[in-house]
């Protein structure tokens, strides 16, 4: 599953870099494919490769401060304890959680940013990229569970 | 289960205040060889398909036509097409040439080395407003090296990858660019808006500034050399409080229709 994971958000990144069209903000969605994860891996191995992914995308941007290295693994941990709170089988999990996810992730990034001296600005179009990630999640997480079985 | 939960709750929140604390610290120094090695090996996927996409990009209108045909009158609708092409081609070509030609004439201002560089990526992550060009440390480019078009400014180098590099633009909120007004010869910071404009900082309500008015930089930060043009005034707004106005500066250079571009060897 973390090879899957690993591929997939690999594959973004290609895409991101290269096409025009994925490289606005409303296609930052690498945050989908961490609270995938938190469904199908135990808590250690997840988290160890979201700190990793984190670290990794984010040595690519311009001015890299650590804010996904932060922000993935925060992401990932709640997702974790959520899934054991929540109902899988609750269609309304599968929207509210990349829905309220992505804030999640864009805020924790935001706050390493913000502590690193950069600046940071949230904009209108970052309900259209959970939105976004909505569809993703759920068009992923489809396609997933036909061969895998979650772990707990 | 609860201790468990216990367990990694702690371990886990303790290991994410140690890290970001960790990497807050950081100078910058220290941030750029933390992030130095993996953003070189995934930069490499990312350089070879973006130089793909470019290669398709430009091929495509080369090869297109060269398809085998079995009647003569496919072969001669074919033939025309391919002159059409070919037309198009080297107004293309000629269009390329005079952007080149005027990159160039560019360079010849600049006391430094200049080299060429094509646009094969755009920012790919975290919100910054970024460029991929296929210029890297072994063509000699280095990080805060200035970019520029035959427009005028794009904005600075912030990573260097072997064989390619991400270029930080005017229009990002992070930059912060001396500039001078070529009218009033006043003195200015600007920065990018993240809306691909750029604005003025902390410009003073009594400064004179006028609508049209051109930004070149003023090389006084010694990052950009003076006098590359950078954009004109296309807003002033002065609110009632506060000491400075709100001048919004249209950049010359559109990053999105961007091709060829200079890289200034300085430094």
């Amino acid at each position: 599953m973390i090879a899957r994971a690993f591929i997939s958000l690999i594959i973004l990144l290609i895409l991101r870099g290269v096409f025009k069209i994925f490289s606005g903000q409303i296609f930052e969605l690498y945050h989908v494919f961490i609270i995938l994860l938190a469904f199908y891996t135990g808590y250690w191995e997840g988290f160890i490769f979201s700190l990793i992914a984190g670290y990794l995308i984010g040595s690519l941007s311009g001015i890299p401060c650590g804010e996904y290295a932060f922000s993935f693994p925060t992401l990932f941990t709640v997702t974790f304890m959520l899934k054991n709170v929540l109902n899988p089988e609750n269609k309304w999990v599968w929207v509210l959680l990349p829905f309220i996810g992505t804030f999640l992730n864009f805020f924790s990034a935001g706050i390493i940013r913000l502590f690193s001296g950069l600046m940071y600005e949230v904009h209108y179009y970052l309900i259209l990229n959970a939105l976004i990630s909505v569809v993703l999640l759920n068009f992923i997480n489809f396609w997933w569970r036909r061969n895998v079985v979650p772990s707990s | 289960m609860g201790s468990f939960w216990k367990n990694f709750l702690k371990i886990g929140i303790l290991f994410l205040l140690f890290l970001s604390i960790i990497v807050i610290n950081f100078t910058d120094k220290e941030k750029k060889r933390f992030f130095k090695f993996p953003g070189r090996i995934l930069s490499i996927p990312v350089f070879l398909a973006g130089e793909l996409a470019y290669e398709i990009k430009n091929g495509w209108r080369r090869y297109i036509y060269l398809i085998k045909v079995e009647k003569e009158n496919e072969r001669l609708k074919a033939e025309l097409l391919q002159k059409e092409n070919e037309i198009n081609f080297l107004k293309e070509k000629l269009r390329t040439l005079e952007r080149l030609q005027g990159l160039l004439g560019y360079r010849e201002i600049f006391e430094y080395p200049t080299l060429i560089g094509n646009v094969i990526g755009y920012s790919s992550d975290g919100g910054y407003e970024v460029i991929l060009i296929n210029a890297g440390e072994k063509a000699g480019v280095k990080e805060g090296m200035p970019v520029v078009s035959y427009k005028g400014l794009i904005g600075v180098v912030t990573r260097v990858y072997p064989f390619s590099s991400s270029v930080l633009l005017i229009t990002d909120k992070n930059i912060s660019v001396d500039v001078i007004n070529t009218r009033t010869l006043e003195k200015a910071i600007l920065t990018g808006d993240g809306k691909n404009g750029c604005k003025l900082k902390y410009f003073s309500k009594t400064g004179d500034v006028a609508i049209g008015d051109v930004f070149q930089t003023a090389g006084i930060s010694e990052l950009f050399p003076r006098g590359i043009s950078v954009g004109t005034v296309v807003s002033i707004t002065e609110g009632d409080e506060g000491l400075f106005k709100e001048v919004r500066v249209k950049p010359f250079v559109d990053p999105n229709k961007v091709n060829e571009v200079l890289v200034i060897m300085k430094r």
